[in-house]
């Protein structure tokens, strides 16, 4: 039988939602009287899912899911809410909360909202269980220059990373920014040959410049080629344009003051800050990212 | 009128309050650099000079936005303007510190403390 953990320092609203859980639906409940508790609970025992108040003394529940999506990514935690927390729970949601359900709507929403989330929970942990067990794989698109379709690699790209357990949260989202920049890079620098120096002008003239170039040849015709590797150890990303090619030393450095606002050169910065390895190729039209795998943390197996 | 795709914008007392509602992917997208456009021109007929921009609904961001953001500062610094940033995530706080932004704008945990030190 599934196991909720909830964890409520009110005692009354504990037993409340305990109840509504273990009465109406086919769980096993324990109970937890704090954050700092929980997470002792936690370790001990793993639970399938959790419902913890927003508001408690020690660790508050933001913290106790920023603690759980790190530890025990594949826990789903559901937020209970009271009035005046919704600041609160909305960075916690953020952070990775799965759902929330109001405290004054415990009943019946409570019970709903967990058998929802344990259902989609369940079936993510097999999805994920099998990802982590793939050794090796290529993946190949060839895309135009389209924003559209740059945000969807972007996502998907990510998304292969973190399956296949090479990053956390946060590394998933730091390597979505690196793609981001790299394949705005491919379309705009490489493919649409828009300098930046029109955009320290006008950013409007660098945009329709851009705009304009999509539908031109020789730029229209030039497409965007990736190449990701993923392995149980990391993520390649190669990702070249049809362009000329530019030389990255032409840039101004951007981390010097002087240059702070000026809007060249930031999108590299983020890439090899966010990146584990960055390498170009001699043209400069092709660029290699490369995100090596963290030690893992207790739970992210389970 | 469309409604925001990424820029809401709200009037609370002397400040224009700028939510980032969507992630800026690119401002090649024509219908996110209307809503840029949109914001900038609020600021001009309206004459305001403090801006906060609140980062609370978005989980990460990158250059594009960055350049958004330099681009409502644009408007500021003719009337010695300021803009404060607000509701960072962990890795919106990042992408800010690495590109240095917080040396040109403050950065604070909430919305609240943006307009307090906008009154200071």
């Amino acid at each position: 039988m599934p196991t909720i953990l909830v964890v409520d320092d009110s005692a009354t609203d504990r037993l409340l939602a305990g109840g509504l859980l273990s009465e109406n639906g086919d769980f096993d409940v324990e109970y937890a009287v704090n954050g700092s508790d929980a997470i002792v609970k936690i370790e001990l025992h793993v639970p399938d899912l959790i419902v913890t108040d927003m508001d408690m003394p020690e660790i508050n529940g933001l913290e106790l899911v920023g603690v759980v999506r790190k530890a025990y990514p594949v826990v789903p935690v559901v937020l209970m809410t009271a009035r005046g927390s919704e600041e609160l729970a909305l960075k916690a949601l953020r952070a990775g909360a799965a759902s929330y359900v109001p405290k004054r709507q415990l009943n019946p929403e409570l019970l709903e909202t967990v058998i929802q989330v344990y259902s989609a929970a369940r079936e993510d942990r097999g999805r994920i269980r099998l990802m982590r067990r793939m050794s090796e794989q290529e993946v190949h698109f060839t895309i135009e220059n389209d924003h559209e379709l740059i945000a969807s690699l972007v996502q998907y790209l990510k998304d292969g990373a973190a399956g296949m357990g090479i990053c956390d949260e946060g590394d998933r989202v730091r390597t979505g920014v690196a793609l981001q920049e790299a394949l705005t890079n491919a379309c705009l620098h490489g493919n649409l040959e828009v300098d930046s120096a029109l955009r320290e002008v006008d950013h409007r003239q660098y945009y329709d410049l851009a705009r304009q170039r999509m539908t031109e040849a020789p730029y229209a015709q030039r497409r965007i080629h990736v190449i990701a590797r993923y392995n149980q150890n990391s993520t390649e990303f190669c990702i070249r344009d049809e362009g000329p090619g530019f030389n990255r030393s032409s840039l101004p450095d951007p981390t010097d003051p002087t240059n702070i606002e000026r809007p060249c050169g930031r999108g590299l910065l983020l890439m090899q800050t966010f990146m584990d390895e960055v390498k170009y190729n001699a043209t400069g039209n092709e660029v290699t990212m490369i995100k090596r795998r963290r030690v893992r943390t207790q739970g992210s197996e389970r | 009128m469309n409604p925001s795709k990424v820029f809401l914008a709200s009037t609370i007392g002397d400040v224009l309050v700028v939510e980032l509602v969507g992630v800026v992917s690119s401002l090649a997208d024509d219908s996110i650099n209307r809503e840029l456009d949109s914001v900038r021109t609020r600021l001009r007929s309206g004459g305001q000079a403090k801006v906060v921009i609140d980062l609370g609904q978005v989980a990460y961001f990158g250059s594009s936005m960055l350049e958004a953001i330099r681009a409502i500062w644009n408007e500021l610094t003719p009337h010695n303007g300021r803009l404060v940033l607000c509701n960072a995530s962990e890795v919106g706080r990042e992408i800010i510190q690495i590109s240095k932004f917080d040396h040109l704008w403050p950065l604070v945990e909430s919305r609240a403390d943006a307009l307090k030190l906008m009154q200071a």
